[in-house]
C-alpha cells in the first residue's frame, strides 16, 4: 500500500485496536459487576434464612413463675445466655446457597459448597460468636468449614469510667452483650487468673446512648477481626481478598453490620464456571424483626404478662398474648420439648468459671481454627479476656 | 489502485469507530442493565411473597408486564419449597431434622417456607444479537436463581 495509506489510517486502526481492548476490558468489568450483584443477593437471602432458621430452633425459654422448669430457664436469661447451636445456621445457610447456585438439594450439595465457596462465615448471638473458616488439614489439601469455640464480646468502654458512680477504669475490660442491657466487668485475682463478676444489676443501670455506641463498635470490631483472621486463614495471607467490615457506625443510616443477632458470610465464587472471579459479602438479619419467635415471658409489677423475643433478650413486649392463647400454648410445649431437665450449669456463669479454668493449657495453638480442628475449644476463649 | 483499496479500507475503519463501536457499547450495557432489572423485579416479587405468604396471579401479572416492559424475553418458574420437621429424627444440630419438599401449590405459604424463582432467558435479545454479529461480544444467557425464607 501507498505510503500515503499507512500515513492516513494508521491512527485509527491504532485507535481501533485500542477499542477492542476497552470492550474486552470493559465487558469483563461489568460482568464481575454483575456477578458480584446476583450473588450478593443470593448470599444475603441465605444469611437471612440461616439466622431466622437459628433463631426458630433455638431452644431458649424463659419465665418468671413458680414452675420449677421456666425459672431454671429463666436463669438462661438473666446470665444472657442463649442456647444455640451455630449448626443450624450453617446447615441453612449452606442449602439455600446450594439451591440457588443450581444444586440439588441433598447432603453432598451442602458439603460442596461449605467446601468450596464458603470462605468465612460467622454466626453472631447474643454473648458472642462463632467462627467458621475453610481450613486445609491434611497433607492431600483436604478442607474443611471449621469453627473457632464461641468467642465473647469483649471490649473497653471508656465512657462508662465518665460515670463516677461506676467506679470503673477506661482501661477496664468488659464482657458485652448485643442486647446492650447487661455488662460484666472482668477482674484479676492475684494469682493471675481471671475472675468474671457479676455486675449487670449494678453497672447496667449507666448503660446510656453513648455507652451502648461504645459497646457496638467493640462488638463489631471484635467480629471484624475474626472475619479478618478467617479470610487469613482460607486465602493463605493473600491480602487482595480481605475485606473490613465498618466497626464505626455509619453517619448516614446509624447502624451497623452487628446490631443483633445475625449471620455474615464471605463466599467466592472462583470455583464456579462463570468466567469470572466473585466475592460477596451477605449479612442476615434485616428483616429479623418480622419473624421474632417469642422464647419467654414474665409477669410485670402490675400482674400483666410481658414476652421475651428470641433477638432481643431483656427486652419485653405486651402484645403476644396469654396463657390460653395459641401463642402461649406453643411456647409451653416448646419448653417441655427443650428443657425436661434443665441443667443449672448451663448458664454462661457456668461455662465462664469452665473457660477461664483451662487457661493454663492454651500454649500449644498458632489460632482458634486449629485449637478447634483438634477439640481444644475453650482454650482461645480464656485468650480473649487478656 | 492501491490508493483506491486503501480509501475503502479507511472508510470502513471510520465505520467501525464511528457508528459500530458505540452501538456495540450501547447494546452490551443495556443488555446487562436489563438483566439487572429483571432479577430486581425478580427478588421484589420474592419479597412480597416473604412478606405476605401468598402468590397472587396479579402480582404474577404485573412480574410479567415489568419484564416485558424491560423488553426482555425471559421464562420464569415459581418454586415453593415447603419446610418438614421429622421429629423422629435427630439432625446434627441435636433437635429436629429440617427437610424441604418442592410442592405445587405456589399461592400459599407458611413460615419457614422457602420461595424460589428461577430465571431465564428464552433466546439472545436484539442487542445481544447485535453485539455479537458485529464485534462478536458473546453475552451469556440470564439463567439465575434466587430463594428467600417466608417470614
Amino acid at each position: 500500500m501507498s505510503r500515503h495509506f499507512v500515513l492516513v489510517n494508521f491512527a485509527p486502526i491504532l485507535f481501533g485496536l485500542f477499542w477492542l481492548i476497552y470492550l474486552i476490558a470493559w465487558q469483563r468489568n461489568n460482568r464481575e459487576s454483575f456477578e458480584t450483584f446476583v450473588l450478593e443477593r443470593q448470599v444475603n437471602f441465605a444469611a437471612d434464612s440461616a439466622i431466622e432458621e437459628l433463631l426458630v430452633r433455638s431452644p431458649s425459654v424463659v419465665s418468671d413463675t413458680t414452675d420449677s422448669r421456666l425459672s431454671a430457664a429463666m436463669a438462661d436469661l438473666t446470665s444472657n445466655e442463649v442456647t444455640v447451636d451455630p449448626n443450624i445456621a450453617v446447615e441453612e445457610f449452606s442449602t439455600t446457597l446450594a439451591v440457588e447456585l443450581g444444586l440439588p438439594d441433598t447432603y453432598s450439595s451442602r458439603e460442596y459448597v461449605q467446601h468450596n465457596y464458603i470462605k468465612a462465615l460467622q454466626v453472631c448471638v447474643n454473648n458472642g460468636f462463632y467462627t467458621y473458616t475453610n481450613l486445609t488439614y491434611n497433607s492431600k489439601g483436604q478442607a474443611d468449614l471449621i469453627s473457632t469455640p464461641k468467642i465473647p464480646y469483649v471490649g473497653v468502654v471508656p465512657a462508662l469510667s465518665e460515670i463516677p458512680a461506676a467506679h470503673t477504669n477506661p482501661d477496664d475490660k468488659f464482657a458485652l452483650f448485643l442486647s446492650k442491657s447487661a455488662i460484666f466487668r472482668i477482674l484479676w485475682k492475684d494469682d493471675g487468673t481471671i475472675n468474671r463478676v457479676l455486675e449487670s444489676t449494678t453497672l447496667g443501670q449507666y448503660i446510656n446512648d453513648k455507652i451502648s455506641d461504645q459497646m457496638s463498635e467493640e462488638i463489631n470490631t471484635r467480629v471484624s477481626e475474626y472475619m479478618q483472621k478467617a479470610l487469613v486463614q482460607a486465602y493463605g495471607n493473600n491480602s487482595a481478598k480481605t475485606l473490613r467490615i465498618p466497626s464505626a457506625p455509619s453517619k448516614i443510616r446509624g447502624t451497623m453490620p452487628v446490631d443483633g443477632p445475625t449471620v455474615l458470610a464471605v463466599v467466592d465464587t472462583s470455583e464456579r464456571n462463570v468466567g469470572v472471579e466473585v466475592i460477596a459479602f451477605g449479612v442476615g438479619g434485616a428483616q429479623i424483626v418480622r419473624n421474632d419467635p417469642c422464647v419467654g415471658y414474665r409477669h410485670n409489677e402490675v400482674g400483666e404478662w410481658l414476652w421475651a423475643k428470641q433477638s432481643r433478650l431483656n427486652e419485653f413486649f405486651a402484645s403476644l398474648g396469654n396463657p390460653g392463647d395459641a401463642a402461649f400454648d406453643e411456647l409451653y410445649d416448646k419448653l417441655a420439648d427443650t428443657h425436661p431437665d434443665p441443667d443449672p450449669s448451663h448458664t454462661m456463669s457456668g461455662l465462664m468459671e469452665m473457660y477461664l479454668g483451662r487457661a493454663s493449657e492454651r500454649k500449644y495453638f498458632d489460632n482458634p481454627f486449629e485449637a478447634a480442628h483438634f477439640g481444644c475449644d475453650e482454650d482461645w476463649v480464656v485468650m480473649e479476656y487478656k | 489502485m492501491l490508493d483506491f483499496a486503501g480509501k475503502v479500507i479507511g472508510i470502513i475503519i471510520a465505520f467501525v469507530l464511528c457508528v459500530v463501536a458505540p452501538l456495540v457499547n450501547i447494546s452490551v450495557d443495556r443488555t446487562l442493565l436489563t438483566e439487572r432489572e429483571v432479577i430486581t423485579a425478580a427478588t421484589d416479587l420474592l419479597d412480597e411473597v416473604v412478606d405476605s405468604k401468598q402468590l397472587t396471579d396479579s402480582m404474577l401479572q404485573q412480574f410479567a408486564a415489568e419484564c416485558t416492559g424491560l423488553g426482555a424475553s425471559v421464562d420464569y418458574e415459581i418454586i415453593h419449597m415447603q419446610r418438614t420437621i421429622d421429629s423422629s429424627v435427630v439432625g446434627i444440630a441435636g433437635g429436629h431434622t429440617v427437610n424441604y419438599y418442592k410442592v405445587q401449590n405456589i399461592n400459599e405459604y407458611d413460615t419457614g417456607d422457602k420461595v424460589g424463582i428461577h430465571i431465564k432467558s428464552i433466546s439472545l435479545t436484539g442487542t445481544q444479537h447485535l453485539a455479537e454479529a458485529l464485534a462478536g461480544v458473546f453475552i451469556p444467557e440470564l439463567d439465575r436463581t434466587f430463594y428467600e425464607r417466608v417470614r
